[in-house]
């Protein structure tokens, strides 16, 4: 189990029943020595959202457009959804789909 | 948490935050607020968007493009002089539980920024409010209703406030997507313009886009980082309208390829058009009721709210094809996209009574001989 | 075949399809005597353009009084890429026999047509200047032989002074600009400083290109040895592989192996003594090569990539492309192809591990064309209203006169540099630059092209048809002739539309999947007005579909 705290915010908040901030216990994948972004996603998706999966993933990632930042940097530069998350980070979503 | 991922590859210090989509460069912080900023700079200065003086009203709405516009145009204004006197101009719609809750947020954004705010509802201009609107004519079309309104009203507003030209928040996605769907529709003369950065130039009110060559992910990433308030709730009335069938693939392609979107912008910037396609733009008059500049003798608004006022809600709202907005996903019309480039988009479907007043919405309209009391304007014209 | 939802007969389609083709003949590009290549990749397109093209010839065994045939030797073409895609020689050997056999049941046998195949990495070998007398016509050999044999030119090339060599620094810098071009967006998704990356490979793709010509113009000298033959190939085919891996954007790999196919299936053609070389794109992918190419930042460009006549190549030696099939669908070129009996012969290309830019495009404008079958003409159209260049006027193929004189074009926004070595550090200067892109040396190469003022070329009449309704059920009559469809006309067409329909219901509602554009499935679903829901994203609770779908019809409205 790993411990994260979640934040979603740009309108995502809206399909996890709004909420915006949470800390939840997630388990490593079996066969995995470590969780991953990727995993994280799917059992975010799995076990906290509410409505419309498919506004949040889109095959075994996020939707192109929901921004992604561990400990406030951009997923991209640790490898995306290879990422490894480790006890206590801090994982943000936020969607650019929203109007402005 | 010890730092990860790389090194910020512009001050080689501190920890990259970010992956530029333009650049593919990884930056820090601060890194990407110069840079940002910088960029928007370069935009406003190489196309000559403002002249000292001027009066601008920055349309705000309280959502990430235009409080990240309001931000960095302040700062902007500020550091390199531009000279600009900013005010905030916000179109309350009258949608209870959306506007009320961002015109908050624009109230908050006023005495952060320290730029006065001017709030101009629908009732006042129209007499109407969006949730009587929609009480009047259900959930259809209601898009319309304020798509057309809300055009009208910026322009109403700043020549209110006396503002001699609006900035809108419009971000490279944004005008990416105009592009695709001005294909979809085969809509040439809207194709040919929509990248402009500066539109109605030849009127007294133009509209610039300073971040017509912003990622959205960047905006989002700026209010992010800098922690601006912002507000990101859709409009309660509008769930599907969002242009979300071109949206996809342009967020589709910035995955492909993060240079893809600046890349659209410019193909359409590079499209120059043979000489027929501008022949068919309509030429410009002001509507016979308001006054407001219009392809026809009464204005798209004044033939929506004279629909309202008449107990015809849908006046004005189901003929309209081809070239001002074909509806790119209904099946069966055969016509609606294939014919628009040719010109068939020209000639309206009747579905309604009063054949007369054509509603095409106009294109970078504003008004020539805008009266002051904009709201009795319309209302007279309405009353008829 | 559903038709913008008619329902057509075999002969009706048939009729419709070969008459858009037949279109070229009544345009003259295509005259008496002629020697007309036909670029043949084994898929729909190009099999139904060969079905259409081969009855408009005539030849001694055809009955002197028949009418509208033409005399004219037909050359077809085919580009083996299987040493791209690295697929066993095996494979493509069974892939190779595929395509020959798809062609011979076209009909393109002896005397009618002659059919060759030319390895893709046969790009390398230099390239064979337009000879004053017709080349030779080889029957079954590939056409690398009458390139081989050309000693000439392969003196000129080795001496470095000759058009030949021009033509090869050419070609090279052409493939190194794709290079450093795509180098740009090449970062992929990885970890990696991509952007400094990104410019050092297209540095070394300058590099290798211009070492490319170098050793291509060396390379003919050992041509003329018989030996050479095989070992050479092998090698071109390693070097092939090597210029290919230096790409690491997919899109832009792709791109390279469009460019090299089209500047072989050009050489080619003109050692075959062609003088225009005829291409299978359908309206669907040509829709689709408009917002590719836009996406591509190609806007300046993309007005001269779908027109029906395209000459830019004619200063290098290389044939005029004509696509006649560009008023046909791909839907109805499978069609032409299914009731026929044909069926393509598609290399086993490994799938890409990331989708590219021309796939999003193309199941982009597919999913779209799923609900408004008018789209892929829209879109075509659109772009059609750009101003075409000079090269693309039929004067410009250089029948009967001087080719024309350069003209200028007029464009927004700054001068370009025309030289390929200029846009190559223009791209590199890009990077830096805010949104900043490099244009590719192609559109460098359009901009030298040659020509008099040009107005788009004989599209004839739209096939848009009346729009039949909704709720299509498998109907029984053809809606030209009113003849009752066959049992096998109309499983083809129930076939299609189940297709259609497992497409579109796997789009709504889809949440993972491995499925191919499953977001725009979901675009295009529930028939139309609602079905853009799921590309949205909804963030406010709306169970009551009424809203759904009068917000699909209203989706113009804030788009105004």
């Amino acid at each position: 189990m790993v411990r994260v705290r979640l934040e979603f915010s740009g309108g995502l908040e809206l399909l996890f029943g709004n909420q915006k901030e949470c800390e939840v216990d997630v388990p490593v994948a079996s066969g995995q020595q470590e969780l991953t972004a990727g995993h994280l996603i799917l059992w975010a998706r799995d076990n906290m959202l509410q409505e419309r999966p498919e506004l949040f993933v889109k095959g075994n990632s996020v939707r192109p457009g929901i921004l992604v930042l561990i400990n406030e940097c951009d997923w991209e530069l640790c490898g995306a959804g290879e990422s490894t998350i480790s006890e206590g980070d801090h994982v943000v979503f936020i969607s650019t789909l929203h109007g402005g | 948490m010890p730092p990860r991922g790389a090194t910020c590859q512009h001050c080689k210090e501190a920890r990259a935050v970010l992956s530029r989509p333009k650049t593919r460069e990884n930056v820090c912080r601060e890194c990407f607020f110069a840079a940002f900023e910088a960029e928007v700079h370069a935009t406003i200065t190489s196309h000559g968007l403002f002249k000292p003086g001027e009066r601008v009203a920055v349309a705000a709405s309280g959502g990430k493009d235009s409080t990240v516009l309001a931000h960095v145009m302040t700062t902007l204004n500020r550091r390199h002089n531009y000279g600009l006197d900013l005010l905030l101009l916000s179109i309350d719609e009258g949608i209870s539980g959306y506007r009320d809750d961002s015109l908050e947020t624009v109230k908050r954004n006023e005495a952060q920024y320290g730029i006065p705010l001017t709030v101009v509802s629908y009732k006042q201009l129209y007499g109407w409010t969006m949730d009587e609107i929609v009480a009047q004519i259900g959930n259809k079309s209601n898009c319309t209703f304020c798509g057309v309104f809300r055009r009208q009203a910026l322009d109403r507003g700043a020549v209110l406030v006396g503002a001699s030209k609006i900035a809108t928040g419009h971000n490279a996605d944004d005008v990416a997507e105009t592009v695709l769907l001005n294909m979809l529709r085969g809509d040439v003369p809207r194709l040919g313009r929509c990248a402009n950065i500066s539109t109605g130039e030849d009127s007294c009110l133009p509209r610039v886009k300073p971040f017509k060559y912003a990622y959205e992910k960047e905006i989002v990433l700026y209010a992010y980082y800098k922690k601006l308030d912002y507000f990101s709730t859709e409009c309660v009335y509008a769930p599907f309208a969002a242009r979300g069938f071109a949206r996809e693939l342009i967020k589709d392609l910035e995955a492909a390829r993060p240079l893809a979107i600046v890349d659209v912008v410019r193909s359409a910037e590079d499209f120059v058009f043979a000489a027929a396609a501008e022949e068919r733009l309509p030429s410009p008059r002001s509507c016979d009721r308001c006054g407001y500049l219009t392809s026809q003798p009464v204005c798209k608004a004044c033939v929506l709210l004279e629909g309202l006022n008449r107990g015809l809600p849908r006046l004005g709202v189901s003929r309209t094809r081809g070239r001002q907005g074909a509806p790119v996903l209904e099946v069966g019309e055969g016509e609606a996209g294939a014919g628009a480039g040719a010109g068939v988009g020209a000639v309206p479907r009747v579905a309604v009574a009063e054949p007369r007043a054509e509603p095409r919405a106009k294109e970078g309209g504003q008004q020539g001989g805008l009266r002051t009391e904009p709201g009795g304007a319309v209302a007279t014209g309405a009353a008829t | 075949m559903v038709r913008l939802r008619e329902p057509l007969c075999q002969s009706c389609l048939e009729t419709s399809v070969s008459g858009k083709v037949r279109g070229i003949k009544s345009a003259k590009l295509l005259q008496p005597r002629d020697h007309v290549a036909l670029a043949f990749s084994g898929g729909c397109s190009s099999a139904a353009l060969l079905l259409c093209v081969l009855p408009m010839r005539k030849d001694a065994a055809t009955p002197r009084k028949e009418r509208g045939k033409i005399e004219f030797d037909l050359s077809v073409i085919h580009i083996d890429e299987s040493a791209a895609y690295g697929i066993s020689p095996a494979a493509a050997a069974a892939h190779v026999a595929e395509v020959r056999a798809l062609a011979a049941a076209a009909g393109a046998v002896h005397p009618a047509a002659s059919v060759h195949v030319v390895p893709l990495a046969d790009v390398f070998l230099p390239p064979h200047t337009p000879a004053p007398a017709p080349a030779p016509v080889p029957t079954t050999a590939p056409a690398q032989a009458p390139l081989r044999s050309d000693a000439a030119a392969a003196d000129a090339a080795a001496a470095g002074a000759g058009p030949a060599a021009t033509a090869a620094a050419a070609a090279a810098g052409d493939a190194a600009g794709l290079v450093a071009r795509l180098g740009l967006g090449a970062g992929g998704a990885g970890a990696e400083p991509a952007a400094a990356q990104g410019r050092g490979s297209a540095a070394e793709g300058c590099r290798s290109g211009a070492e490319e010509g170098g050793r291509g113009g060396g390379g003919i000298a050992a041509g003329a040895d018989p030996d050479v033959g095989s070992s050479g190939a092998a090698e071109r085919e390693e070097r092939l592989r090597a210029l290919l891996q230096s790409v690491r954007d997919p899109t832009g790999r792709e791109d390279l192996v469009r460019a090299l196919r089209a500047l072989l299936l050009g050489r080619s053609a003109a050692a075959l003594g062609a003088c225009c070389l005829l291409r299978g794109d359908t309206t669907s992918a040509l829709a689709a090569r408009v917002v590719a190419d836009t996406a591509k930042g190609r806007g300046y460009a993309l007005a001269g990539d779908i027109q029906l006549v395209d000459a830019r190549g004619a200063g290098g030696g290389q044939p005029p492309l004509i696509y006649p099939m560009r008023e046909v669908t791909a839907k109805e070129a499978a069609f032409v192809c299914l009731l026929r009996g044909l069926r393509p012969a598609t290399l086993p290309a490994p799938p890409a591990s990331c989708r590219s830019i021309n796939l999003l495009a193309g199941e982009f404008i597919e999913s779209v064309q799923a609900n408004v079958p008018s789209t892929v003409f829209t879109v075509l159209r659109t772009a059609t209203a750009l101003q075409p260049f000079p090269f693309n006027a039929p004067e410009a193929m250089g029948r009967g006169g001087p080719p024309p004189a350069p003209s200028e074009r007029p464009r927004r926004g700054a001068a370009r540099k025309q030289a390929a070595a200029a846009t190559v550090a223009e791209a590199e200067a890009g990077v830096a630059e805010v949104g900043g892109r490099a244009e590719a040396v192609a559109e460098a190469g359009a901009e030298a092209g040659a020509g008099a003022g040009a107005d788009e070329v004989g599209s004839s009449g739209s096939s848009l048809g009346v729009g039949a309704g909704r709720g299509l059920v498998v109907p029984p009559l053809c809606m030209l002739c009113r003849a009752p469809l066959s049992g096998r006309e109309r499983e083809a067409i129930a076939r299609a539309e189940a297709a259609r329909a497992a497409t579109v219901a796997a789009g709504v509602g889809e949440g993972e999947g491995e499925g191919e554009g499953e977001g725009e499935g979901g675009g295009g679903g529930g028939g139309g007005a609602g079905g853009g829901g799921s590309s949205v994203l909804l963030l406010v609770p709306s169970p009551d579909p009424a809203p759904a779908v009068g917000c699909g019809r209203a989706r113009h409205g804030p788009g105004g």
